[in-house]
């Protein structure tokens, strides 16, 4: 869990600014008001009768924590807004998203909405609210960055992700069986009825359409992206992960009745579209998103400040990896 | 008059207008960390982010460390404690402990310095609430020296309590009927125990001696404990109790809510208020 927080850890922070900052602006709203204070020209963030907490100090003592993540997610957003260039279109999405974002908001927040994501947006290093544009055009560069620097450097790691977690899209079609000892005569019909459908060369996604009892059935026993990670039952799974693109199982029995699989792909090219695969496959590879960044960051000209440590503290914050040591 | 109401009026209208406290850092903390491109990044960019954030456990955490640091004064019985403890560690870890302690401190004399001598600190600060308060703390936890004596089922429960009765060896008594995990020694339970409810309702109003005659029902397992009173006043076995209150989180928070309000503790920062007022572990620490 700990592993999978630090490999996302950007999404993670982003996306609990944006759910755990509005519960906390809403209790915040009805706190009281507190007096500031300042001794040697110092702002004091906390004290007890005469000793002093200042603000310098809270910075140092969170400096080596929150703030190397602060900081390597600021300069992110410095970096891929200053080397990457969005189409009008992608501009206008970025417009369309943030106004959604705003509004509903306003379903939730009503007249706070602008104080709420205010808060959130500076958590994250923007101005307030009037910034959300820019975040999402920040957000869609980022990606842009991240798919960019993968399908230039898949060769290094598509072939060690695939050996390990079998990716791929897969599809089904059950028969829910209630009782396996007495099999009825509908069900024995539909199974018939699927096979003869298929055997005469109709689309799996119409059969399963037609026919299956899953879930899945209104979008033709798409299940979507799978790998051996997925938590399915194990004699399906075995079936899933054993197939060839384009394969078609016999029956197979599961706690649920009998399923019919199909694997669809198992390519990046199929695969590259769907956006579990995506998060699965940079998540196990936390250097891509690092390395991107990274690599955008070197077009630019950088002053550490004369701190000769930053460069290696932010690449390690980024998960930065050179590919030659990437395992 | 008039001058005087006038005065009056503006600072009214200054005390109206007055700002929400929000801090930021010196301009001697405040450098700039990195450039990138034509762009800045400072320390206080970085900090104005960290009141965004929910920091409210940063807050109270740093807040205990000030405290104690300010308030307990490294004496000898300090430091003698502050090597009590690392004759400890180093027992308790064994051949790890330079594995595991010196990758987190450079140096032994790091670790005490900065772990240890907090810790023994921290103690001592305990220690006085729990003196100040001894009477209302057993009142209210009512600990007891107890045998805890874990078998299996019902029979070889009323066999233990009849030869607790006629004053068997407890270590007899164990070995005969208790469970792989009945241990023959003796044990402090409180209220803030982490044992069955129905054992500390047995413990709770019990007196030295007393036997539980039904058999106590484990309550997650298939087993059952007997138990026996070895000592109810609290003052038999002071020390004993105060290490088992002194390493209760809860019982932590009560002692520092107490200094906190006895030493005037007030946030000066809107964001990070709001944030430690807003959250229900740290808000009782606000006055």
């Amino acid at each position: 869990m700990l592993e999978n927080l630090k490999k996302h850890w950007f999404v993670v922070l982003v996306a609990l600014v944006f759910v755990a900052g509005t519960i906390y602006f809403v209790q915040d709203s009805v706190t009281a008001t507190v007096s500031g204070k300042k001794v040697d020209g110092k702002d004091v963030v906390f004290s007890f009768d005469n000793i002093n907490y200042t603000a310098d100090e809270l910075y140092e003592s969170l400096e080596s924590g929150i703030g190397n993540s602060l900081l390597a997610m600021t300069f992110e957003q410095l970096v891929v807004n200053q080397t990457v260039t969005l189409s009008d279109d992608e501009i206008t999405d970025a417009k369309l998203q943030a106004e959604d974002l705003f509004d509903n908001y306003t379903i939730q927040y009503g007249d706070n909405t602008e104080a709420v994501l205010d808060s959130i947006m500076q958590s994250i290093g923007f101005k307030d609210h009037t910034e959300l544009q820019k975040y999402f055009e920040f957000m869609m560069a980022r990606e842009k960055v991240v798919s960019e620097y993968l399908e230039a450097n898949l060769d290094d790691f598509w072939s060690d992700y695939e050996e390990k977690y079998s990716p791929r899209l897969a599809s089904h079609i059950l028969v829910s069986i209630k009782d396996f000892d007495n099999i009825t005569d509908d069900e024995q019909a539909k199974m018939d009825a699927i096979e003869a459908a298929l055997a005469n060369g109709d689309k799996f996604e119409d059969v399963a359409k037609e026919y299956s009892d899953d879930g899945s059935a209104s979008t033709g026993g798409a299940l979507g992206f799978v790998s051996s990670q997925t938590n399915f039952v194990e004699e399906f799974k075995e079936v899933v992960l054993e197939q060839e693109a384009g394969e078609v199982s016999e029956w197979v029995e599961s706690e649920f009745g009998f399923h019919i699989i199909y694997t669809t792909a198992t390519d990046y090219e199929s695969l590259k579209a769907n956006t579990d695969f995506n998060d699965h496959f940079i998540g196990a590879n936390p250097q891509i998103q690092g390395n991107a960044i990274w690599q955008e960051a070197l077009k630019l000209e950088i002053d550490y400040k004369g701190n000769e440590e930053l460069e290696d503290l932010l690449k390690a914050t980024l998960g930065v990896k050179e590919l030659e040591d990437a395992e | 008059m008039k001058k005087l109401i006038s005065l009056l009026v503006v600072l009214v209208i200054l005390t109206g207008c007055s700002s929400t406290a929000i801090t930021s850092l010196s301009s001697e903390a405040n450098k700039d960390i990195i450039t990138v491109g034509d762009q800045t990044i400072s320390a206080n960019d970085i900090y104005g982010m960290m009141q965004h954030q929910n920091l409210s456990d940063s807050i109270i955490d740093q807040a205990v460390k000030t405290l104690i640091d300010n308030y307990v004064e490294v004496d000898e019985t300090i430091e003698a404690r502050a090597q009590e403890l690392l004759e400890e560690n180093k027992e308790y870890f064994g051949d790890s402990f330079e594995t595991l302690i010196l990758s987190q401190y450079e140096t032994e004399e790091a670790f005490v310095e900065q772990q240890l001598i907090p810790a023994a600190k921290q103690e001592k600060m305990t220690r006085d609430y729990f003196e100040a308060n001894f009477d209302s703390i057993i009142n209210s936890q009512a600990p007891r020296l107890v045998y805890i004596i874990e078998v299996a089922n019902n029979a070889d429960a009323n066999r233990v309590v009849e030869g607790l009765k006629a004053d068997e060896s407890i270590e007899d008594l164990v070995e005969k009927y208790g469970t792989d995990d009945a241990i023959a020694e003796q044990t402090i339970i409180a209220t803030t125990s982490t044992v069955s409810d129905t054992v500390k309702a047995f413990v709770k109003d019990a007196e030295k001696g007393d036997i539980s005659e039904t058999p106590i029902a484990h309550g997650s397992r298939d087993t059952f404990y007997v138990v026996q009173i070895v000592e109810s006043d609290a003052n038999e076995f002071k020390d004993d109790f105060f290490a088992i209150y002194s390493t209760n989180n809860n019982n932590l928070d009560t002692v520092f809510i107490h200094f906190f309000k006895e030493f005037d503790f007030k946030i000066h920062d809107q964001f990070f208020y709001d944030a430690v007022k807003a959250s229900d572990t740290t808000s009782p620490y606000l006055p």
